[in-house]
């Protein structure tokens, strides 16, 4: 008879590491979706004629405005349905998260080149530079300077939100605790293991991330962190 | 940032999506019998985590069903337990068994084979616990713990109302962590369930509701030449001796 067990130690931290070995893969293809969609985004918004303007505000706007959740039951259930194209529950998830994500990242990017100051661009375009050359020569290095601790902060969410993807069957980390406590009735423990596992992933990303705003970081473009008291 | 790296990430992630997505279409003469499931409901579906398999009472009766059906191989696809019938009505699975009870609300939206399993809710107290129940009436007054959304919480409103003190609970193992903390002092859940826990911890459960459910395989609405298969196999299983063999695995004698 199959009753309430326990799970050794060693076997439940292997399924937890399992899980976040899924969870950190998901992350990272979900962040450079991401990446590789917000950025023209935002140079759309920012740059383009009204009617890119408004493609690009009604991309975010309803992408920041419906829970992921909701997103990925679209992707993975309504489209098939629609449109005929079916995804795995792996790419669904990546692409769910990522144009999710890609919406945040275009407003991330938006401000860090709406950081650049005027006076810069004025000057180059009085020395007859095109507006390519502007957004690609002074606006982009520096916009994207200025974006990395909000970018980073931006992956750490993402790497959480991984977990709603259990809803499509992915076996993240979260999931591989709901298997432990749904066989031992254990939450706290698995539960509280699995948070340690995300924190360990995540502190060293918050680290990382104030270590490279203060290595690539604009001096004069902190504000208030750069008076050193 | 250079336009490489971008180049490079782009070809990666053609990559995967050409990985993860070229497998499906298999091409193999096998004929396969996509089950959904949801691995957290032991003894019925779980993981164990010696293997990493998905077991359990449900997917070895649903591997038996399908040989009988004429399929060669199961294929377990694991997901919440909300995503099933979204998979069945999408086709991404052919069957659901997950201990699931036969409801009306869900013949709308899908088929269900004959009922395999007739689940209880279990009355659950603290061992110490000195209540006795012997019929429904004894629950007036208690304070009950019961998991959100199952038969055995609509059973309670609907049989005792406001006689009782009613606390709900997202997932049955909080439920049993309210009634070890002494913040409910009875517990409605499925029997199955409630046995899991009696040995390992200090409950015991004093009574049965017969409360009528029954656990049935799902199909997809309108699938009838995959219902007919599944219940002239259920059919054939239930009445053979292979059923009391995995009765007696699963829940003792």
């Amino acid at each position: 008879m199959i009753t309430s067990t326990s799970v050794p130690l060693d076997i439940a931290l292997r399924m937890l590491l399992n899980g976040a070995k899924t969870t950190i893969v998901l992350s990272v293809f979900s962040i450079l979706l991401g990446l590789l969609i917000g950025l023209p985004v935002a140079l759309m918004e920012t740059y383009g004629g009204k009617t890119l303007r408004r493609v690009a505000m009604v991309y975010e706007g309803t992408l920041r405005g419906i829970p992921l959740l909701a997103i990925y039951f679209v992707i993975f259930y309504s489209m098939p349905m629609l449109i005929g194209l079916g995804l795995s529950p792996f790419l669904a998830a990546v692409v769910g998260l990522g144009i999710r994500s890609s919406a945040y990242q275009s407003q991330i990017f938006r401000s860090g080149i709406q950081a650049v100051d005027e006076g810069q661009i004025e000057a180059a375009l009085s020395l007859g530079m095109s507006q390519w050359q502007i957004i690609r020569h002074i606006v982009l290095p520096q916009a994207l300077r200025m974006s990395i601790p909000a970018w980073m902060n931006e992956y750490v969410i993402v790497l959480k939100d991984t977990s709603i993807a259990l809803a499509l069957g992915i076996v993240e980390l979260t999931r591989q605790a709901t298997y432990l406590v749904s066989i031992t009735a254990e939450p706290f423990r698995y539960y509280g293991l699995a948070a340690l596992f995300y924190l360990a992933m995540v502190l060293p990303l918050t680290y990382l991330a104030n270590w490279m705003g203060k290595r690539y970081g604009i001096k004069g473009t902190g504000g208030a962190m750069d008076v050193r008291l | 940032m250079d336009g490489k790296i971008i180049g490079g990430l782009l070809v990666l992630m053609l990559a995967a999506a050409v990985a993860s997505s070229g497998c499906i279409s298999g091409g193999s003469k096998e004929k396969v019998l996509v089950v959904g499931t949801s691995a957290d409901f032991p003894p019925f579906e779980y993981k164990d985590p010696q293997t990493g398999n998905i077991t359990g009472f449900d997917i070895e009766l649903i591997k038996m069903v399908a040989k009988k059906a004429g399929y060669d191989k199961v294929e377990i696809k694991d997901m919440d337990f909300d995503s099933l019938i979204p998979a069945l009505q999408t086709g991404k699975v052919d069957v659901v068994i997950a201990g699931m009870t036969i409801t009306e609300k869900r013949k709308q939206v899908v088929d269900f084979s004959i009922p395999y399993w007739k689940a209880d809710q279990a009355v659950v107290v603290r061992k110490d616990s000195s209540i006795t129940v012997s019929s429904l009436d004894d629950l007036k007054g208690k304070v009950i713990g019961v998991e959100k959304g199952t038969t055995g919480a609509i059973y309670i409103k609907d049989n005792l109302g406001d006689q009782v003190t009613l606390k709900e609970y997202n997932s049955y193992v909080a439920a049993l962590q309210a009634l070890l903390n002494g913040q409910v002092d009875v517990l409605v859940i499925d029997s199955p369930v409630a046995n899991m826990f009696t040995n390992k911890y200090d409950v015991k459960v004093v009574y049965t509701i017969n409360t009528n459910e029954h656990y049935g395989i799902a199909v997809k609405k309108g699938n009838k030449e995959l219902l007919d298969k599944i219940n002239k196999a259920l059919q054939d299983i239930m009445n053979s001796p292979d059923w009391n063999k995995l009765v007696e695995k699963y829940f003792g004698s």
